[in-house]
Formats: structure tokens, sequence, C-alpha cells
């Protein structure tokens, strides 16, 4: 009680001075009020009598002085006797101090950097008004392959007029590049086509200007466009002015009516334009084209599954309905967060769990340490509390002397997380969703904070009960003998060092896994040869560019330009180059083929002659395409082996006819067949592919392949250079080697492999370091015994067996819990893996052998020194 | 008789006595130390207040801000269960110093 009321005062005093300056002058006030009125009683004029107060009270100002002095004082004394004993007793063990100061440095940090990330990315809300209400409707179609899909403007118009869940739900199509030119270098910007009611869906406002009115979704009336920050910023000098403006987009005029503020980055931060979203009002009568992200507002107190159940049973509905065009189409509610996350949650929060895990490895070390000093000094304690300190009393300072190496290891801890996040934020993948939100926020802090308690608790408080533990007495006795300590305390020193075995074989089983995956990954061939190759996209201006057939003959320019660049081997246009990110996808229907064998989407690209024989997908039938395949000649499609093996196996398939099967397409005779190709992922392999002669289905966004001699990387400039001859006013983006697009799609990947592999590496190396603590402090106190048992004749090869016989029981017992541990984690171990099992054999022998090893290693110093204890020392030390 | 300026330290001791009977005001203190040294005492009023603050933050008393007598506001100090404990100790230190020196004084 006293303690509470003690350390509010000193809070108060603290935190709020003034306040108890205040208190105190009233008082003060008081006391000379008093003493007037007494004189005053007395006969005396008041004036007199505040005269008279004034001399005998003294001055209020120096007392006032004398008094915060006094606090301070009393505050100061007691902490400063403490903390000056816990500073004194680190200069009197300065490598014990930096030893203890660097293990929880190194726990604080790396919790703290592992946390914010997690932190930002999973768990900080997102910077919407009332943002757990959010969520993003899709579309499922199971008995059409698609899980999961885009929604289509039909279904969200029928959602909207009949749903009782939502307040609002707001449609988006975020694919949509912009060409920015006028005032300086052509810019390609990623941009968002969006319903005009999204911002009070998300309810956000704009930094300054206004959104867009239900107006302006009229076809006609979209030419207006809103701002992202950084864009603002970057290409405007953050000029309010530019409100009102009209900027160039795609070739035609827009004007900025607002800007979005610094937090808005949706639906990522990579999204910087946002216009009107206009659709053909045909689509509401076919119910066609799923390309539209719809976003809803949750009412309040409808919860997640009562909103999935409504829209399932308005989605049978509308089927109903609509029977031909609605077959299977389902709904599917996600809170937009988790949707945003879904797919980095798992390695994130596996890797803090390593992060913990390498922090017990760490505090054990820490607690075994503390452990050892605090028996060291047991006889001191003993005296002590033989004497009538209270074990209270004896706890509490052992918790002191440990404050300042906390305080230092939690302050450096916290600056190298926050170092750590400076310098790897900026290295993590593009494609890890929020990682803007990467930073030491209030709740990260209150995470080390609490770390920091806990390891407090864990290796000081712990150790220091353990050493102030009954039967004192006995231990002065024992100890002045020198003996072994109880056995329960070896038991507990024991358990330490297992439980560090055990976390570490965790950690070295997940990396290993990890790092075998990645190599599996690195071995899939992706039927391409990304080597040699340099890659740019373009988004053509259809303002610019309008027929199909300009599309092209730009295309026909650059290309012959692009082989004129010394160097170039040979040069193609895809629409959507491999593992980039984007595809273009449909169904399929081959003629005179069931259609259940071509279920599904395939994937459509456009490409021109070349494209084949730049990026060596080999043509394994028929021909590719030429420069007759135009607008006039016979349509003509290139299908992949893997289409021709599972949709017509043993039939030649050139010469036979193939179209998208969506509405009232063209018949395109199949002319060749080509190799099959990762083109998502390296580690999916979702759809066959089918191929288009770039003048019978043009795309105005392109991406240019081009082979060279040597290294690519060093044509880059000039091959931007050859596009701007071409169009001084044509933007290109994404201009790096195809190996860099490639190893780029691997990125997340890499980095789980690697951070899981640096957090085994330091584990390793901390449990080895408690391996040998534990083995060579026992070694040492046992010195005695293998002095007299030398000195009887013993061999040296048994002592050294003796010990090594000890470590490798405790690693036993370690390693079958950690084994343990990583088997049941194999669920979670498997969602992170590629083509490896998560119960892998081979990677649970190695990491327990590795580790073994390294055990095996940490006993042998202490052992080799307990066989070369001379016995004649040993027992003179008596 | 001139009163007598108090020995450095003594304070502490006069106003942990002056609050063993009751929780009393910093004007009351006055009175009660005046009164019970029999006007000998001279405490300079205002230098109550940091040796009460002093004490507060030693934990020895508690304040609460409370209605005098007179019915005005003032902040009333009760000694605590270690201020008691604090209060025996410097009474014990006090008679062992008041009797050495009576004894030095009076040895001729």
């Amino acid at each position: 009680m006293r303690v509470f009321q003690m350390l509010r005062l000193r809070a108060r005093a603290l935190t709020r001075s003034d306040a108890v300056d205040s208190d105190l002058r009233a008082e003060m006030d008081e006391h000379l009020e008093q003493m007037v009125a007494e004189s005053v009683a007395r006969g005396m004029t008041r004036d007199a009598a505040l005269e008279q107060a004034r001399r005998e009270f003294g001055s209020v100002t120096r007392l006032m002085e004398e008094s915060r002095e006094a606090r301070g004082v009393a505050m100061i004394s007691t902490l400063a006797q403490d903390l000056g004993y816990g500073v004194r007793l680190m200069r009197r063990t300065p490598g014990f101090a930096a030893a203890a100061a660097l293990t929880i440095a190194l726990g604080i940090g790396a919790t703290t950097a592992m946390f914010s990330v997690v932190y930002g990315v999973v768990l900080k809300p997102l910077p919407y008004g009332d943002a757990e209400r959010l969520v993003n409707i899709w579309s499922t179609a199971p008995k059409r392959g698609l899980p999961r899909a885009f929604v289509g403007m039909a279904n969200v118009y029928d959602f909207k007029a009949r749903n009782q869940v939502f307040e609002d739900i707001a449609a988006l199509r975020a694919v949509a590049n912009f060409n920015l030119t006028g005032q300086g270098e052509p810019e390609r910007v990623n941009g968002t086509r969006v319903s005009a009611n999204l911002f009070p869906v998300l309810r956000v406002s704009p930094l300054i200007g206004r959104t867009f009115t239900e107006e302006e979704d009229e076809i006609g009336r979209e030419h207006v466009v809103l701002l992202g920050y950084g864009l603002w910023q970057r290409r405007f000098g953050g000029d309010p002015s530019v409100v009102g403006r009209t900027i160039s987009l795609n070739g035609e005029p827009h004007v900025v009516v607002g800007v979005m503020g610094r937090d808005f980055a949706f639906p990522t931060r990579d999204y910087e334009i946002y216009t009107p979203l206009t659709f053909d009002p045909e689509e509401l009568v076919n119910r066609m084209n799923y390309s539209y992200l719809a976003v809803a507002r949750l009412r309040p107190g409808i919860s997640v599954e009562q909103a999935q159940a409504e829209l399932s049973t308005l989605a049978l509905q509308i089927e109903r309905e609509h029977p031909k065009e609605n077959e299977g189409i389902g709904a599917q509610v996600v809170p937009m967060l988790a949707d945003t996350v879904a797919a980095v949650r798992t390695p994130l929060y596996v890797l803090l769990a390593a992060v913990a895990a390498m922090l017990l490895i760490g505090c054990a070390n820490l607690a075994n340490l503390l452990l050892a000093r605090a028996l060291v000094r047991q006889r001191e304690l003993a005296v002590r509390a033989a004497l009538g300190a209270a074990r209270g009393r004896l706890i509490r300072q052992s918790i002191t002397e440990l404050v300042p190496v906390l305080a230092a290891g939690g302050a450096f801890g916290v600056l190298a997380a926050a170092w750590t996040i400076a310098a790897v934020v900026p290295l993590l993948p593009a494609d890890l969703p929020r990682v803007e939100n990467v930073g030491l926020h209030l709740p990260v802090l209150a995470f080390s904070a609490a770390t920091l308690v806990l390891i407090a608790v864990f290796a000081g408080v712990w150790p220091a009960i353990e050493a102030a533990r009954g039967g004192l007495a006995a231990s002065v006795a024992d100890l002045s003998r020198g003996g072994t300590g109880s056995a329960r305390r070896t038991r507990l020193r024991d358990l330490l060092v297992v439980a560090q075995i055990a976390a570490t074989l965790w950690l070295v089983v997940g990396a290993t896994l990890l790092g075998r995956s990645f190599g599996e990954l690195k071995q899939v061939d992706p039927g391409f040869q990304a080597d040699g190759v340099y890659s740019m996209h373009l988004a053509i201006p259809r303002a610019k560019y309008p027929k199909d057939r300009d599309v092209a003959a730009f295309c026909d320019r650059i290309l012959e330009r692009v082989r004129g660049v010394p160097g170039v081997v040979s040069a193609g246009f895809v629409n959507r180059l491999p593992l980039a990110g984007g595809a273009q996808t449909g169904p399929i229907e081959l003629e005179g083929i069931d259609p259940r064998l071509t279920a599904g989407n395939v994937d459509f690209r456009s490409i021109t002659p070349d494209y084949f024989s730049t990026l060596r997908i080999p043509l394994l039938g028929g021909r590719t395409f030429t420069g007759r395949d135009g607008e006039e000649a016979p349509f003509v499609a290139i299908i992949d082996e893997r289409l021709a093996k599972t949709a017509l196996a043993g039939v030649n398939p050139v010469g036979r006819r193939l179209r998208i099967a969506v509405g009232g397409q063209p018949w395109l005779t199949i002319v060749g067949v080509a190799g099959h190709i990762r083109h998502d992922r390296v580690d999916e392999d979702v759809r066959p592919q089918i191929y288009f002669s770039y003048k019978q289905r043009a795309q105005d966004r392109m991406a240019l392949a081009v082979r060279t001699h040597g290294d690519p990387a060093a044509l880059g400039a000039s091959l931007v250079a050859a596009v701007r001859a071409v169009d001084p006013e044509q933007p290109v983006y994404d201009a790096r080697t195809l190996a860099a697009v490639v190893d780029r799609s691997l990125a997340q990947r890499w980095l789980q492999a690697a951070v899981l592999g640096a957090f085994a590496t330091i584990a390793v190396i901390l449990a080895s370091i408690g391996v040998y603590g534990v083995i060579a402090y026992a070694v040492g106190q046992r010195s005695r015994e293998f002095g007299i048992r030398l000195a009887l004749g013993a061999r040296r090869g048994d002592i050294v067996a003796s010990v090594m016989r000890r470590g490798t029981l405790l690693f036993a017992a370690g390693a079958a819990t950690g084994l343990a541990a990583a088997a049941a984690s194999a669920r979670v171990f498997g969602s992170m893996l590629f083509q490896v099992n998560a119960l892998d054999l081979f990677s649970f022998a190695l990491a327990t052998a590795v580790l073994f090893g390294v055990a095996l290693a940490a006993c042998g110093f202490p052992a080799r020194r307990a066989a070369g204890v001379d016995p004649s020392v040993a027992l003179r030390s008596e | 008789m001139k009163p007598i300026d108090l020995v450095q330290g003594t304070l502490d001791l006069l106003i942990l006595k002056s609050l063993a009977l009751e929780p009393l005001h910093g004007w009351a203190i006055a009175r009660r130390i005046k009164q019970l040294s029999n006007d000998v005492l001279l405490v300079q009023q205002g230098s109550l207040y940091p040796a009460l603050q002093r004490l507060e933050h030693q934990g020895w008393v508690k304040a609460k801000w409370g209605v005098s007598e007179q019915n005005r506001r003032a902040r009333f100090y009760a000694l605590t269960k270690a201020g008691r404990l604090q209060l025996e100790k410097e009474t014990a230190s006090w008679e062992r110093l008041a009797a050495a020196v009576t004894l030095v004084v009076r040895t001729t």
C-alpha cells in the first residue's frame, strides 16, 4: 500500500509538478490568512497583521523552492541508492554486464523489428474511418474452376438493391494505366477507376478539393481526376493550385478535382490516380465482364458471417432468375484488412515465432548467467538472510541490480530496431502489402516494453528467487565446503539448456525446410530463358493510336528501331510478360472437342513473331506468327503444349479451330504449338496458354523483350532511348532484366528463407554458448572430483566421456522436444513450402546432425579441461 | 525569555510528534508546537512546508484536503504507519542525544 502511495506521489511530483506547486501555494496562502485573521481578532489592523504574518512566515518564493528541493531529494535518494548499487556492481564485472546487455539488446532489437513489421502490415487498422466494418466482395465460380474472381457489375447492382447488411457497396477497377504527359518526362502511373461512392464507403475525405459526384460516373462526364499524395508531391511539387487545372492522361484532358491525403494508399500504395468508374450499360443486361472489385461497408452490428449468409442467399436468388448467365456464381465476403494481408500473415507470424524462440534462447543464457552469479553470491545472501534481511528485500535488490543492464540493453535494442527498420524496409519485396506502415509505432514500443519486463522476470526475478530459496543455513555450510550445489538447481540449469536446444532445433528445422524449398524453387524450369533478356513495359495511349492497326504499327516501328541497336539479337512484344504480375484470361472452346476438356480459363497472350525466339520458348510444332497474320488474313492462334496434351491428346492440333467462348467471337485456326511456361508464379502452374497475333488482337499494354549479346542490363539505357526515338512522349516503366523480373517474383520466398536462416544461425550460436556455459560450469564444480578420480587411476578418456555423456543426454532431451515441436508446426510450415514435405526426413536429420555437432563442440572444450585437471592442484585447493 | 531557534533536523521530529494525536493542517501544527513547548520553541511558520513535503515523500505522513474548524479549505496531514515507527525511532535517538548532552553539560 505504502509503496503504491509513494509511487503515486512521486509520479505526480514528476509529471504534474505545477499542480503540486499550486496546491502548496494555496496551502500557504491559507496559512497566512489564518495568521492574519488571528491578529485581526486581537485588534490589529488588517494591513499591519498581514505585514507581521509575512515576516513570521518567511518568503513564500524561497519556501516553495525549498519544498521542491525536499521532494526531489526524497525521491532521488532511495532510487539513486539502489541504482547506484547496480551501476557499481556492473562496473565491477564489466564482462558480465556487457554480455547481459548485449543479449538483451539483441533480443529486444530483433523482436521489436520483427513485431514492427507484423504490426505495420497485419495488425495496424486500415487508415479509413471505422475500418473494421469494411469488406471486399468477390465472386466464386468453383464449377468453372475459379475459386475466386472479381465481380460483375450486374451482380453488384442486384446486391446493392436487395441486401440488408451493407450501408453501401462501391465498385472499382484497379488496373488502369495512365500515361501522364506534359510538364516534363512522360510517365506511366497506376490508376484506379472508382465509383463515386467509394470515398463515402471508405469514410475518407480528400486533402484538398473534392471527391467525385454521382453524375461523374456517367459516360462523357468522367474526365475528372483525383491525385494521390505521392504523385502530387513528385509531379506537381505539392502545389495546391493544381486543383482545377487540366492535365493530360492518355492524351485526353482531365480536370483535377482534388488531392488525397498522405495515408491514402488504396487499393495499394502503387496506385496514384483515381478517375470515375464508367461502364457499358450493356453489362447490366448481358451480365458479363467480371472485372470489378466490390468494396462494402457493413451496417453497424452486422457481422461478416451475417453478410456472407445474406449474399449467398442473394446469389442463389439471382442464379434462379438468370440460370444461364449466373450458373454456379456465388459471392464471398472477406474483411478488407484480412484480405489485403492474407498471403503474408502466416509467414510473418512464423518469423515472429522464430524471433520469440531466439529471444527465449538468449534469455535462457542470461538466466543461466545470472543464476550462476547468484549462486556464487549465495553465501553472502545466506549470511544476510541469517542476519535478518527479509527475503523480499534480497530479491528486490537482485532485480534492482539488473535495472542498469535492462535499461542499457532495452535502449540499444530499440535503437538497433530503428536502424534495422530504416535499413531493411526499403529492401523488402515490393509486393509485400502495407510495407509503408512499418515503423516504431506506439503499440510496437509497448510490445518492446512488455518484452523487456518479460526478460526481467524470466532472467532476473526467477534466478533471484531461486538463489534466495529456503534452507539458507544449509547452503552456508554447503557452500563453505565448495560443494556442487543442490541437485534441484542443477536440474533447473539443465532444463534451461534443454529448452534452448529444443527452440534452436525447431528454428534450424524450419530454416532448413525453407532453404530446401527455395532450392527446389530455383530448380523449376519456367519454360523460358530469362538470362540475356532485357524487358520493359509500355502503355500505348489509345488517344494517340486509336485503331488496332495503329498500335501494331507502333510496335513494328519500335521493333525495327530496337533491332538496330548494337548488341541486340532479337526482340519481341507480348502483352503480359511472364512472372511480372497480371494476366489476361478467359474461357475457350475447341471445335469438335468435349467442352469439359477445355473447362476453366486459359491465358491469352498477344505476341509479335519473334517473341518465342527472344524468350527461347520452344516451338514444338507448326509455325510461329508472321507479319502476314494481319487483320485481313485468316485468324490464327498458337496453343501451348499443355492444352495440346489435355484437350487434343493424340491429335495433331495444327489446322484445328478454337475460339474465345464469350459471345460471338470468331474461330481461329491453330497454326503452331509452343512450350508451356510458368506465367503467374514460379511456384504455381495454373492455366494453359494460347497466343494471338498482335495484329489480330492488338493490346495497348505491351511489354518489350530484347535478347542481347552479353549483359542485357548494359543495354538498358540505349533500348529505352530507342523507344523514345520512335515516340518521345511514350513512357516506359519497369525497365529491367528479365532475370530481375524472375528474381522479384521469388523475393518474398527468398526473404522468408533468408530471415529464418539468419535467425537460426544466431540461435545456434546462442545455444552453443548456453551448452558451453552449463557444461563448463559443471566441469568447474566437479574439478575436485575429477582430481580424485584421476588420482585413483581413472583414465583421462573416462573423464572426457563422462562430460560428453552429460552433454549428449542434454542434447537428446532437447532434440526430442525440438523435433516434436517442428513436427507439430508442420501445418504452418507446410503453407510456406514448395515441393518439400513439412515432415521432410532429410531436413529433420540434417538440422539435428548440425546442431548435434555444434553441441558436441561446445562440450568438447570443457571436457578437455576436465581431463587436464592436475590431481595435485585440485586436491590441494581443499 | 527569548525563544530558541530549532536545532537542525529536530523540526521533523516535532512535526511527527504533533501529528501523533490526530491529523492536523499546517497552521494547527505550528500552533501545536508552540503550545506544547510553552512558547519556548519558535518555528518559522513557513519552514513547516518544505519539511511537510519531505515527510510526505518519505511516506511518513499523508495529506488530504479537508475543511478546517474555521470552515476553511485546508490540507490535513496524518501519520502513516511508517511515520509512527519513524517517530519512535527519532524520539529514541533524540532522547539518547538529549541525555548525552545533559550529561556533558552537567559534568564539571
